[in-house]
């Protein structure tokens, strides 16, 4: 079965949306909805770069203490059954490759999510992005590459075969 | 390459579930404070989580 690589966005709506329950606020979450239901019938993956992203963003925009961090990444690993996946790749090998892929590309951007591409190419896992950059120019490097809504319509038509299964 | 999930004891997950609690106290505060002092950094928070709903298709 496929496996999918996450990018940090994702992961923080479900953050995001345990944090509207707890206060009892009311948000659309639709994301985190559809990230918690899929994720007991799709395989999800993240790694050390995306836990490293959200502990940042949790601790210096919102000034999280580091024990809560923790633990609600515990908790996040629970619920969803993610696969944290160790990389065990060098450093030097990583940036090979995303030296290889600048060098022959204008990247606008930082690259954060060239690492996040390198670590789930040599892990073959299907990287899921917003990133509109990394969608449009990077296939070529490595080619299991989707937008959010290619997984969402791949979720829904997965949904529908595994319930003609079981009839 | 991998590491699987473990079980977590009870004590655990009531850890977990206050850590919850307190951090979600201070995410609401700090949402509040953008919102009353950096209103331009409470609107583009809002703008890119619609725009991540937008990119699912919702």
């Amino acid at each position: 079965m496929e496996r999918f690589y996450l990018d940090t966005s994702i992961i923080f709506s479900y953050f995001l949306k345990k944090f509207a329950e707890k206060k009892g606020k009311q948000i659309e979450a639709k994301v985190a909805n559809f990230l918690i239901h899929s994720s007991k019938k799709v395989n999800y993956a993240v790694s050390i770069l995306t836990r490293a992203e959200i502990m940042r963003k949790l601790r210096s925009e919102f000034g999280l203490e580091e024990d809560e961090i923790i633990n609600m990444w515990k908790g996040f690993i629970l619920d969803i059954s993610t696969l944290y996946i160790s990389v065990s790749q060098p450093l030097e090998e990583i940036y090979e490759e995303i030296v290889n892929i600048v060098v022959k590309l204008p990247i606008r951007r930082r690259v954060t999510n060239l690492e996040h591409l390198v670590i789930a190419k040599k892990n073959d896992l299907i990287f899921v992005t917003g990133d509109k950059e990394i969608i449009e120019k990077c296939r070529r490097f490595y080619n299991k590459i989707w937008s959010y809504n290619t997984l969402r319509r791949y979720y829904e038509g997965r949904k529908d075969y595994l319930n003609y299964q079981r009839k | 390459m991998s590491e699987r999930k473990r079980e977590l004891s009870e004590e655990e997950r009531k850890r977990i579930e206050e850590a919850w609690e307190r951090a979600a106290e201070r995410f609401w505060e700090t949402l509040e404070y953008w919102k009353k002092h950096n209103p331009k950094k409470y609107r583009k928070f809002w703008r890119d989580y619609k725009k991540l709903e937008e990119a699912f298709g919702f």
